[in-house]
């Protein structure tokens, strides 16, 4: 009788694979500061703006004519803005809709763009073509003023820009995945998953998609880093968070008349844009070279 | 899952055809003339090993996808391959995906990665057996546990929650007869499973396999180009040479006394420890056009050629009492006699072209 599994012989030393499997059996190396710095930064201002009720101090739509246009002090650790109400409070409230928003861009971009690279990749031919020559036409409009286009049609409102915005960016990542998805098609464990009965859905979800989902993450965070300044520069010129909800970049365009009276009111709304959409994107990049 | 139990299946002896591939023809899309397939018949039994030996090119491996319907699309296939009663070409790929590891299963050279390199190989393995039936998560872990005792894989914990790039190639190898065996399949046709193994780890895959064929009855296929892994292994062989089947017979009866020159020829090419090195002719480009007329397609490189060999051969039995021995040459019986003398060095006299040698 034979003895069972014997160790692996030095010629049989696997190889390491790339991205996929980094993926999934991650190994353990610490990450650069620059990375940790801005995945520590995302946790904290995502898990304060969820927090939002609790934290802050006021009522973020709460006027007072008194109050107007404060520099910071105790009472408003961010000073106010020229409608008397707290800065600090509407930033943190605002971190809502923008992170909802950015959530709500991701969504849409993953049902609208995954499919649809999916089924372009799997079904070749004719199908293909066209899927690719849509997403080729969407590409083609800049994002901004597809983005204006459909709020006008549509109405301004968060949910209705970032929808906007899940049309354009969805045709980005069909076409990354389906990239990813077309040598897929001929790998080893493909035919050998054919071999065993496998359905064909199955293989999809299951074999295919998962091993091309790599590239597709890394551009999403890019993507939401985008999605965010979007939002910002929507509500900015007042197509997408309506006033008086709290937005960053609504408060933003509020506040720069106003900066030589209170230059805090300009500058926290927009260096915590700037910032937030830096470390999204800091962390895609980490994503990335964890990914390789 | 006792619906999966090949055992506990309507009782099938050793012996009993499983799959029978009559005047099996393949030819690719792109290919304008030559058939990768010609008029191919064989058999497979179960409880018994059939060898498949031939060189790169000589349709084995089309040989199993046409049984397999896993050819690509476009391919123009003839002939008849029947599973038990069942006729497999033609089917619709939904039914064919009812025979494909449920019925037959089929297993690769590549070892590591033929398997998916983002799923452990407990979720490969309850993916494959899923497909087919649909017990409860006890019964998937029984089975699956099961098949990977019968392929003695034993640290079955550590197996299942590995990823396939931290096992060895003999243990994917394993892995994946274990694939076929829990999907409850009668047949395994296995194209050059231990090809890219090690020498080792190669008899350990080799033994799994004898062993499975007698706990299960299993139907083999074995395609291989290692005559002496074949003589070790198989009870049947299969010769092909370019599409055909060139000799069928008893796999040791066959390679200890080949009546095909081909046959012949590949064991006199096999290294051995003293005496030259024999190499069959090469083939010029004349031989080539030669070969794709209507004789013999080995006759360019045949040292027994004659006039008569631009008839095509048949696959004729050799006399009675050569045990169902089965020939495509006219002079079989020549090369019959040959085959006792001993091995005369590099220079024999070839057909007809000055052939390289040693």
């Amino acid at each position: 009788m034979l003895p069972s599994v014997a160790p692996p012989a030095a010629s049989e030393t696997p190889l390491p694979e790339a991205g996929a499997v980094a993926l999934a059996s991650r190994r353990r190396n610490s990450a650069p500061w620059g990375a940790r710095i801005a995945m520590t930064f995302l946790i904290v201002i995502v898990v304060a703006c969820v927090l939002a009720p609790l934290l802050a101090p006021d009522n973020p739509l709460s006027t007072s004519i008194t109050a107007r246009l404060q520099g910071p002090s105790l009472r408003h650790l961010l000073g106010t803005d020229s409608d008397g109400r707290d800065v600090l409070s509407r930033v943190l409230y605002g971190g809502r809709s923008a992170f909802e928003g950015v959530g709500i861009a991701l969504l849409g971009t993953i049902i609208l763009g995954i499919p649809w690279g999916l089924l372009a990749g799997l079904a070749g031919g004719l199908v293909d073509e066209a899927l690719m020559r849509l997403a080729d036409t969407v590409l083609s409009f800049p994002a901004l003023v597809l983005a204006i286009a459909i709020t006008g049609v549509l109405g301004p409102s968060l949910v209705t820009a970032m929808l906007a915005i899940s049309v354009v960016f969805g045709p980005i990542v069909a076409r990354l995945l389906r990239t990813a998805v077309l040598p897929l098609r001929d790998a080893e464990f493909i035919l050998v998953a054919r071999s065993l009965g496998v359905g064909r859905a199955r293989i999809a979800l299951q074999h295919i998609l998962p091993n091309a989902m790599a590239p597709v993450l890394v551009q999403l965070f890019s993507l939401a880093s985008l999605a965010l300044i979007i939002e910002a520069a929507l509500a900015f010129l007042g197509l997408g968070v309506q006033p008086p909800l709290p937005s960053w970049g609504a408060d933003l365009a509020q506040a720069y008349s106003y900066f030589t009276v209170t230059p805090l009111g300009t500058i926290v709304p927009g260096l915590i844009i700037t910032i937030s959409a830096l470390a999204i994107s800091v962390t895609g990049d980490y994503v990335r070279s964890v990914l390789r | 899952m006792s619906s999966l139990d090949s055992r506990s299946d309507s009782a099938h002896g050793v012996g009993e055809t499983l799959v029978t591939v009559s005047d099996l023809s393949v030819r690719f899309a792109r290919a304008a003339t030559a058939d990768a397939v010609r008029g191919v018949s064989l058999n497979v039994q179960a409880g018994r090993i059939a060898g498949v030996a031939g060189e790169s090119g000589s349709g084995k491996t089309a040989t199993a996808l046409a049984m397999m319907g896993l050819l690509p699309r476009g391919t123009v296939v003839g002939g008849s391959v029947r599973y038990r009663d069942r006729e497999l070409l033609g089917l619709r790929e939904k039914e064919m995906r009812t025979v494909r590891g449920r019925r037959i299963a089929m297993v690769f050279q590549e070892t590591v990665t033929a398997l998916n390199p983002v799923l452990r190989i407990e979720e490969q393995l309850a993916m494959a057996v899923r497909a087919h039936s649909k017990g409860s998560r006890g019964e998937l872990q029984k089975t699956i546990r099961r098949s990977l005792e019968d392929v003695q894989l034993a640290d079955a914990d550590r197996v299942l929650s590995s990823y396939p790039h931290e096992l060895s190639g003999g243990m994917c190898q394993r892995v994946m007869i274990a694939m076929a065996l829990a999907c409850g399949s009668e047949v395994l046709i296995a194209d050059e499973p231990t090809t890219a193994l090690d020498v080792s780890v190669q008899h350990d895959v080799l033994v799994v396999l004898r062993e499975v064929v007698a706990a299960r009855h299993l139907g083999v296929l074995f395609i291989s180009h290692d005559l002496a892994v074949i003589n070790e292994l198989c009870d049947d062989l299969y010769v092909f040479y370019r599409g055909e089947v060139v000799e069928h017979g008893p796999a040791q009866q066959v390679i200890e006394r080949p009546a095909h020159p081909y046959t012949a020829a590949l064991l006199a090419c096999l290294p051995r420890l003293h005496g030259e090195h024999i190499r069959m002719p090469d083939l010029s480009s004349a031989d080539l056009l030669s070969e794709q007329g209507s004789g013999c397609r080995f006759a360019a490189r045949c040292e027994f050629a004659r006039a008569q060999c631009q008839t095509h051969p048949d696959l004729l039995e050799l006399d009675a009492g050569s045990g169902g021995r089965l020939v495509r040459c006219w002079r079989a019986g020549e090369v019959l006699s040959r085959a006792g003398e001993p091995q005369q060095a590099s220079t024999q006299s070839v057909g007809t072209t000055p052939g390289g040698e040693a």
